[in-house]
């Protein structure tokens, strides 16, 4: 929004078209007619006098979310005007558009012209004043119930502590003609790295989360780690860790077949696909009640007999073992056809269709058979550490629509990710 | 707020089914795991059968390995050397530590029925130590009850007392002992693994206090 008081004491404010979050403008009092974008309220100022109501706000039409965990905004001072007595802040719905942020109750302000923040109750020294060309940011961090704001790029400290209890919205105000100001709400980028600031703040919450786990959590770690290492079929490194941990390895349920399905798995990979298919048939019944599976090994037998083979054998193979009437899906369908354009090239490892030859393709092929065989004997063909990604995955974005507070922060893919740091840094143990 | 904001339960484990983690992702968690809590052989297999990647400072786990082992044979003295082969101060700076391995010790002594031992190594060793801290002598004054206590009856059932006979009371001084030695190295004693299951577990509370219901992760493994 761009904010202006002309020599009449009118103000003036208009939205940029292309405004990127919720922010629209809510601007107080009389409101004047409007071409697109531009409203204006009514002035207040009148004459040479200046009375301490005489200014007027603006404030954002919705609170910041808690949820968000740290919610940023920056102010541009385009023109301090006559005097540059401006406010740049927060408040509560229904506080008076008519006053500088922080002269009332349920108002938080810091001012241009001297610096000092005001805060309802009364108002202290904070930090530098401000002026034209100047860039004052303003940030909201849920996670310690604070606020602080920059000035150019520059981070000044805590202002506000614990204020974060009602909904609040950004406020910006202006009292003398010819201020002008810009606000961005991110619709550009931001002077300040908010970034590395909300990074910092997904640290801290994560050492705040552990700090108040208890230490039976890392009991049942073992468990669940022996659990994933004989689902995946891994049976050395099941071996070694069960005897590390001198667990049970009659308990683990899918231990009487990891070593089957450890082979079948490397057979796939290394493109045996015939000796796969064999293994997986000394399993009764599988492959007659899993009829898609028993498609895809087949579409594989057909790549591996491509490869190794002569046309001819490829063809006849095609004739009795692939059928386009089986498919049940356009994708199956589509696949089908990829796969029988393979004999169309000359060099298959080149064309269009190579992703068919690739180790990745074959994964997908073992990881499909190692749970299929699981799950043909009752046990759990879906890891409990893959389960545990996603039910936490779920839940945050559950808590993140109950507005619980910081929730964005707590991000699951940012604690997985290689180089996550565990330890805090000092910053943010500052200002936590 | 009073009712229940049921979610939809099917829509949660559908949402938890339709998310799929990639292999790479949770072999390197199950790495990340191995290699903090020091299983160096576990690790190496876990590299060969899936080809993830081998964490840095394998010879520094290697060590951290065998001092768990010891641990958990219940060699406490030998664990103790390899403990300041690695780090000749830890055992004097850290204090903690030390009652935690000496109380292991006493609790071995007393399990091979090494009762004057036990009796004169308490005096000697731990006694002093405990008379400056009331959180040590309570430690102190429980590890003494088991004097008193039938071992071959004990480790079947399932009190607090003889619990700490149990291989449980050995992994947990060993893990105390590991995230002490990774801490005066200046690494992360918390497996990602472990911070995982912390997070949920806040997330979940959160919920609890919204009153939002939803399905546990069921099938959990207790602890072995």
């Amino acid at each position: 929004l761009e904010l202006q008081c002309d020599e009449h004491g009118v103000w003036r404010c208009t939205n940029p078209a292309a405004s990127a979050e919720a922010n629209d403008v809510e601007p107080e009092g009389q409101v004047q007619a409007s071409d697109a974008g531009r409203v204006a309220a009514s002035g207040l100022l009148k004459g040479n006098r200046k009375f301490e109501s005489d200014a007027a706000a603006v404030r954002a039409d919705c609170p910041i979310p808690p949820s968000s965990g740290v919610f940023y905004f920056e102010v541009h001072i385009v023109d301090k005007g006559r005097v540059g007595h401006i406010g740049i802040g927060l408040c509560a719905a229904g506080t008076s558009l008519g006053r500088l942020p922080g002269w009332d109750e349920h108002s938080y302000g810091y001012h241009a012209d001297d610096g000092f923040l005001f805060k309802g109750s009364g108002s202290e020294s904070y930090g530098p004043t401000f002026s034209t060309g100047d860039v004052v940011g303003c940030c909201v961090n849920f996670r310690n119930n604070t606020v602080l704001y920059t000035k150019n790029g520059e981070r000044l400290g805590v202002a506000f502590r614990g204020i974060l209890t009602e909904p609040l919205f950004p406020t910006v105000g202006l009292r003398t003609p010819g201020e002008i100001v810009e606000a961005n709400f991110g619709q550009r980028p931001f002077l300040f790295d908010i970034d590395s600031l909300i990074e910092e703040e997904k640290r801290a919450l994560l050492a705040t989360i552990r700090g108040s786990a208890l230490p039976t959590v890392k009991a049942r770690l073992p468990a669940i780690v022996l659990q994933y290492l004989v689902q995946c079929g891994y049976s050395r490194s099941a071996a070694a860790f069960a005897k590390a941990t001198q667990a049970d390895a009659g308990g683990a349920q899918a231990w009487s077949n990891i070593e089957e399905r450890q082979r079948v798995g490397q057979l796939i990979l290394a493109g045996d696909i015939e000796a796969a298919i064999a293994a997986v048939e000394k399993h009764s019944g599988l492959l007659e009640a899993r009829p898609a599976l028993a498609r895809k090994l087949r579409f594989h037998r057909f790549i591996q007999i491509v490869l190794t083979q002569p046309p001819e054998v490829a063809i006849d193979y095609s004739r009795s073992n692939l059928r386009v009437e089986d498919c049940q899906t356009r994708a199956e369908r589509d696949e089908l056809e990829d796969v029988l354009s393979l004999l169309a090239y000359e060099n298959p490892k080149e064309s269009p269709v190579a992703h068919l030859l690739t180790k990745a393709h074959r994964e997908s092929l073992a990881s499909a058979v190692n749970s299929a065989i699981l799950d043909y004997h009752g046990q759990p063909s879906v890891s409990t550490v893959e389960r545990l990604i996603a039910h936490t995955r779920v839940a945050v974005e559950h808590m993140v629509a109950e507005n619980v507070p910081a929730a964005s922060l707590a991000q699951v893919d940012y604690l997985l990710a290689d180089d996550a740091p565990t330890q805090p840094t000092g910053e943010a143990a500052e200002t936590g | 707020m009073a009712e229940d904001k049921g979610t939809d339960t099917e829509a949660w484990t559908k949402a938890v089914s339709s998310i799929a983690t990639s292999k790479k992702v949770m072999n390197q968690l199950v790495m990340n795991y191995l290699a903090v809590q020091g299983y160096r052989e576990a690790a190496l297999c876990l590299h060969e059968e899936s080809g993830v990647e081998l964490p840095a400072h394998m010879e520094e786990i290697n060590e951290r390995e065998n001092i768990r082992a010891a641990l958990l044979r219940g060699e406490v003295r030998h664990g103790s050397e390899l403990i300041n082969d690695f780090d000749a101060e830890i055992l004097d700076t850290e204090q903690d530590l030390m009652f935690t391995l000496q109380q292991q010790q006493l609790i071995e002594l007393i399990r091979e029925e090494k009762l004057e031992e036990a009796l004169s190594f308490a005096q000697q060793e731990l006694g002093p130590r405990a008379v400056m801290d009331a959180a040590m002598l309570d430690e102190l004054e429980r590890t003494m009850a088991l004097l008193a206590l039938d071992t071959n009856s004990a480790e079947s059932d399932d009190s607090p007392l003889s619990r700490m006979l149990s291989v449980d009371q050995r992994l947990a001084t060993a893990d105390k002992v590991n995230d002490a030695l990774l801490t005066s190295l200046g690494q992360d004693k918390e497996p990602k693994l472990s911070s995982l299951l912390v997070l949920m577990e806040w997330a979940e509370s959160k919920l609890k206090e919204k009153r939002v219901a939803f399905p546990p992760l069921d099938c959990i493994p207790s602890s072995i």
